[in-house]
């Protein structure tokens, strides 16, 4: 018997769990972002943990690889830094399709203002500024691109006000383009063009999608970062300063 | 849930000499509270900001975040720390590292559970799949499809976490990955209305697993001008959904959000801006009817 009403209390037990799992109720919500400086002591063992992996970012962040002019910085239509970097895209590329007897296309570049993410400082350029620049591990890729899907990014640029752009010449006026020139030349939609750019605007990123159907693609083995560090080094190798190269490559009429 | 109660009750009467607590639910019983330290967007600021910096001078860094969370940990029962994507790019250790400190230092944290963002997939999925097995926390994300995906085995839905006599849900929703992230590196991912997912699996989590409280950790973002899914619209679409932590939009909420749901009841939305410059803190409070049945219960024998 008093077995059976332990049983009866168990099974009982049971059921009123889940009878009364409604009873857990929301009482009070409080919420608050706490702001995390130097008030807080650092904790030691995680501080540990990161000051070897620190020192050796340090020792090859620290490197200096050349010097600027001025602080260069990046902004709509045009601007030191993007024409720097898609001029060093532009000039990669082709140093590409030259050593393979492929320079056969006139060839314009693009790097997405949006992803030039640091200015390069004035004085002194470190590895670590082109990391701040350029974060991403981006490739530099080569596409072959029909006259009127080039027609299609020019349009498609002077709605958002302009790019990073190197190898033409771009006016543009109440957001359509007013003319558009390659290397000198008028767009010609009949012929194919090469297109340098990043491997991420060329899959999709930034929504250009009258790139993303290349003819041709080609991967450069060369990252962005990459380019830009070899590239600065170069001119220092060569006693040359970066300097700012606004052109007017792109004019807003 | 009427007639078993009262099935219950009948029981109860017949049995013993428990009638006098037993009908009853609605006793007061002690409160439980549950306090959530969460982030988002940090963005692999293992450092504090350089002291010159313009806008978050000396501010962040990850071991004085883990000396915050040991000191809450000291005052507060229950605790859950939770992260909502995009843990990874934008320092150099995420170059050299490719993300390998930032989830090792989040193990020594004792993160309970992240959700994906569009930059975890920088460096390829492959690449992620890798740092999600070193996470000693799971990664739970319910709106991306991902039959065809190496994560499938890696990631989960869900994660149901006990805190006291409080049965938590935490649910995972993603960001359309179209024209954020390269095809190539994050794979074949098919992305599912975030409200719809969202919505469905918290009503199964209250419904079936019972639980009393559901977390989305969204990447989805704040709020849009456009037509882009953000957390306000999952706040004022759903029914299930009781707190959401955010990011994406990179927004400090120095106060939460909230949002009136679709059954008018309140949805409460937090973000803590990125790089770990603050942390998110919730403090949670639920009255505990269940506990002091128990206690009326035990007090029968």
């Amino acid at each position: 018997m008093i077995l059976k009403s332990k049983v009866i209390y168990i099974l009982l037990w049971s059921a009123l769990m889940f009878g009364c799992r409604q009873n857990i109720e929301l009482k009070s919500t409080s919420g608050k972002l706490v702001l995390v400086d130097s008030s807080i002591a650092a904790d030691s063992a995680v501080a540990s943990v990161i000051s070897p992996f620190r020192e050796e970012i340090d020792k090859q962040m620290s490197r200096i690889i050349g010097f600027s002019e001025a602080e260069q910085d990046s902004y709509y239509p045009e601007s030191p830094l993007s024409n720097f970097v898609s001029d060093i895209i532009q000039e990669r590329a082709l140093r590409y399709l030259k050593a393979n007897n492929a320079d056969t296309l006139p060839m314009i570049s693009l790097m997405n203002i949006k992803g030039l993410r640091a200015n390069l400082p004035e004085g002194e350029v470190t590895v670590r500024d082109i990391f701040e620049i350029m974060p991403f591990e981006n490739q530099i890729v080569v596409l072959t691109i029909s006259g009127t899907n080039i027609k299609a990014f020019f349009d498609y640029i002077s709605t958002t006000n302009g790019e990073g752009i190197s190898g033409a010449q771009l006016v543009i006026k109440n957001d359509k383009v007013k003319s558009v020139t390659i290397n000198g030349d008028v767009l010609d939609v009949n012929r194919n063009y090469y297109l340098a750019t990043s491997d991420y605007l060329a899959n999709g990123g930034d929504y250009f999608s009258m790139i993303t159907n290349p003819i041709q693609s080609q991967l450069i083995g060369c990252k962005i970062r990459e380019a830009i560090i070899e590239h600065i080094e170069e001119l220092n190798q060569n006693n040359l300063k970066v300097v700012s190269n606004i052109d007017g490559r792109i004019k807003i009429d | 849930m009427n007639s078993r109660r009262n099935f219950i009750k009948n029981i109860a009467l017949g049995a013993a000499a428990g009638t006098l607590v037993l009908p009853s639910c609605k006793v007061k019983g002690s409160d439980t509270k549950i306090t959530i330290l969460h982030t988002n967007d940090v963005h692999s600021h293992i450092d504090p900001f350089p002291k010159d910096h313009s806008s978050y001078p000396n501010q962040g860094g990850f071991a004085r975040r883990a000396a915050l969370i040991k000191q809450v940990r000291r005052t507060e029962e229950h605790v859950l720390v939770l992260d909502s994507g995009d843990i990874f790019q934008g320092t150099p250790y995420f170059n050299f590292y490719k993300g390998e400190l930032d989830i090792k230092l989040m193990n020594a944290m004792g993160y309970d559970v992240a959700t994906i963002g569009n930059h975890e997939f920088d460096n390829g999925v492959e690449e992620l799949a890798k740092q999600i097995k070193i996470a000693d926390f799971p990664f739970v994300n319910c709106n991306y499809g991902l039959e065809q995906s190496i994560l499938k085995p890696l990631m989960q839905a869900y994660k149901i976490i006990q805190k006291g006599v409080v049965k938590i849900g935490v649910i995972g929703l993603g960001i359309e990955l179209y024209g954020l992230v390269d095809p190539n590196k994050c794979g074949d991912i098919k992305y599912n209305c975030p409200i719809k997912s969202g919505d469905a699996l918290a009503g199964y989590l209250k419904n079936k697993e019972n639980c009393d409280y559901i977390i989305a950790l969204s990447h989805l973002g704040y709020q849009y001008k456009g037509d882009k899914v953000d957390d306000i619209e999952v706040a004022q679409n759903t029914e299930n959904i009781n707190l959401i932590l955010g990011g994406h939009t990179h927004t400090f909420l120095d106060q939460p959000t909230i949002i009136t749901n679709k059954q008018g009841n309140d949805v409460v939305i937090n973000q803590t801006g990125w790089a770990g410059v603050k942390l998110g803190r919730l403090d949670i409070v639920f009255s505990d009817d269940k506990k002091d049945q128990r206690l009326a219960y035990n007090s029968q024998l």
